[in-house]
């Protein structure tokens, strides 16, 4: 049996044989690809995590830097709306540098308070007691766009900071366990 | 407990305290810590609901390894009995710095000192339009 099939490749003639080595070099290649393809990916995933994991410290850094100079105006806050405004924009670009390093599902939190302080930032700034107007769907939605950003709005987003610092603390953390 | 829960109260006591409704007072009765923690800077207390909140600074050895250890600074607030005995504490989270920062600030009286001791004398602009 086994004589049987040696003699067949045997009989070949180099035109079979070319043929034959070709197609197994196509194969090999094509295998090749896909292998390199991988180690790409994982190179790219690892570098990626490298990236997040010598930022993120920063980032959390800054974020409890924003909140406590928030923390601090709000005890003058009639006197300091421009310097809050100032510290939401500086705030906003460290969530926008933030979300990029961030799967979808993570970054969302991230991204509703980026929306909001985007919303917000640019207005006029009311005084601490004024009169805050109720409004309801859907007169809320198209009114509020009128409407000056209120020491309510401020406390709001302040909130959310705090919300996004615990959120990216775990995720700091979960990363370093996965790799425990 | 639910962090956002956690975030929830703290952010409600930090504001009540800025905007004076709520009072906080230092207490003489150090806070029993383990692992050799010492408490830094006072002891703050107030009364929310009937239940009395305790916040303040303490440093602790944080074991790394067996015989390695460093100081690591940390904030508790936590619920006390009549006997200034822990019943419950909140988790370490960030924010407790804030409420620290506005705790310290409000109970200072540094407010008062300025503006008595400054009286008519107009402080310099902070703000400044952009």
């Amino acid at each position: 049996m086994l004589k049987d099939i040696i003699g067949d490749f045997i009989s070949w003639d180099l035109d079979k044989w070319s043929q034959v080595t070709g197609v197994v070099g196509f194969i090999i290649t094509i295998i090749g690809l896909f292998i390199s393809l991988s180690i790409k990916s994982k190179l790219s995933a690892l570098q990626f995590s490298y990236t997040f994991d010598k930022r993120i410290n920063e980032h959390i850094r800054n974020l409890k830097n924003t909140s406590s100079q928030l923390n601090d105006y709000f005890n003058n806050y009639n006197t300091s709306t421009n310097l809050i405004k100032l510290e939401i924009g500086k705030c906003q670009s460290e969530l926008e540098d933030i979300a990029d390093k961030l799967s979808f599902k993570q970054s969302r939190k991230v991204k509703t308070l980026i929306n909001l302080i985007g919303r917000k930032k640019d207005k006029n700034f009311s005084q601490q007691n004024a009169s805050i107007k109720v409004l309801y769907w859907p007169f809320y939605i198209i009114l509020n766009r009128f409407y000056p950003t209120s020491y309510e709005d401020v406390w709001r987003i302040y909130r959310l900071l705090q919300e996004v610092i615990v959120h990216i603390d775990n995720i700091k953390k979960n990363k370093k366990t996965m790799l425990n | 407990m639910d962090s956002k829960k956690a975030i929830a109260l703290i952010i409600k006591l930090n504001r009540d305290t800025i905007e004076g409704k709520l009072t906080w007072q230092t207490s003489r009765v150090q806070p029993s810590l383990g692992n050799g923690g010492i408490v830094i800077d006072n002891v703050y207390y107030t009364e929310v609901e009937k239940k009395i909140l305790r916040l303040y600074k303490f440093s602790q050895k944080y074991y790394y390894e067996e015989d390695s250890f460093e100081w690591t600074e940390n904030l508790r607030l936590e619920f006390v009995d009549f006997y200034w005995k822990s019943e419950f504490e909140f988790p370490p989270i960030s924010i407790l710095s804030d409420l620290y920062e506005t705790v310290r600030y409000k109970t200072s009286g540094v407010e008062s000192f300025l503006d008595s001791y400054l009286g008519d004398e107009e402080p310099e602009e902070k703000d400044t339009d952009f």
